[in-house]
């Protein structure tokens, strides 16, 4: 950036307030800015115990593990709620419709058609979560 | 597309949008249905590594798919993803150029 550029910036800066300045910085500024919080939380011993051996099969943390089950869980869950909303104003999928898609996720080896008891949502969510990717929009 | 998402996501999948597809398609924040269909979504971004083996994919391939569907194929081989598209021909062909098979859905 050339130095007179710079300059006018640092005026312009100067000028303003904090939270003006902080609206150009880069969204990855803020991605890297979560903190940590310790809770305390119940968890099955059969699952914790589960979750310990999991960890260390994936040389990771159970702390690790759980944050990342739990951020897929919520933005599944952010999904088809958005996905609900989608079709309150264009209207619901048809029950053909819906064998269509799953006989084509099923083709592709997208995900498992059966239920996931310990994963499903709210009766009034009328979907289920959990898993790794294994598709790509584009 | 929001049939298989729906159904993709039912399934316990979130379907990984890359970052490059993104661009393509977003204009400002008042797009209400791409903000829906983003929120189950994983975004894949685009670093010098994956970056450098979308170019290597572009490079190999007999026709010239662009620089979003060599980063959408590259990042499909690599996860073992499905890719849901509108450019099945271009996304083949990528695969294609290296020997690989990528399974596509087109839309």
């Amino acid at each position: 950036m050339p130095e007179d550029r710079v300059t006018a910036v640092r005026e312009r800066t100067a000028d303003k307030g904090a939270s003006e300045i902080a609206m150009v910085l880069p969204w990855s500024y803020y991605g890297s800015m979560s903190t940590v919080v310790k809770k305390s939380v119940s968890v099955p011993d059969a699952i914790w115990a589960a979750a310990e051996a999991e960890a260390a099969r994936s040389n990771t943390t159970v702390s690790a593990l759980i944050a990342d089950a739990l951020e897929n869980l919520l933005a599944i869950r952010a999904g088809l709620r958005a996905v609900q909303e989608w079709e309150r104003e264009h209207g619901e999928f048809t029950a053909a419709e819906i064998a269509e898609a799953d006989a084509i996720l099923d083709a592709a080896g997208v995900g498992e058609p059966s239920e996931r008891p310990d994963l499903r949502l709210r009766r009034s969510d009328r979907c289920r979560a959990g898993g790794p990717p294994h598709v790509a929009l584009a | 597309m929001w049939l298989l998402h729906k159904r993709a996501l039912g399934r316990g999948v979130r379907p990984v949008v890359p970052a490059g597809v993104i661009t393509e398609v977003y204009r400002s924040g008042q797009q209400v249905n791409l903000t829906r269909l983003l929120s189950g979504c994983r975004i894949d971004p685009l670093d010098e590594s994956t970056a450098k083996a979308a170019g290597i994919l572009l490079g190999n391939c007999s026709t010239n798919p662009g620089a979003v569907d060599a980063s959408v194929a590259e990042g499909a081989l690599r996860r073992g993803d499905a890719v849901v598209t509108g450019n099945a021909s271009h996304l083949r062909a990528l695969a294609d150029g290296v020997g690989r098979k990528l399974e596509v859905i087109p839309m």
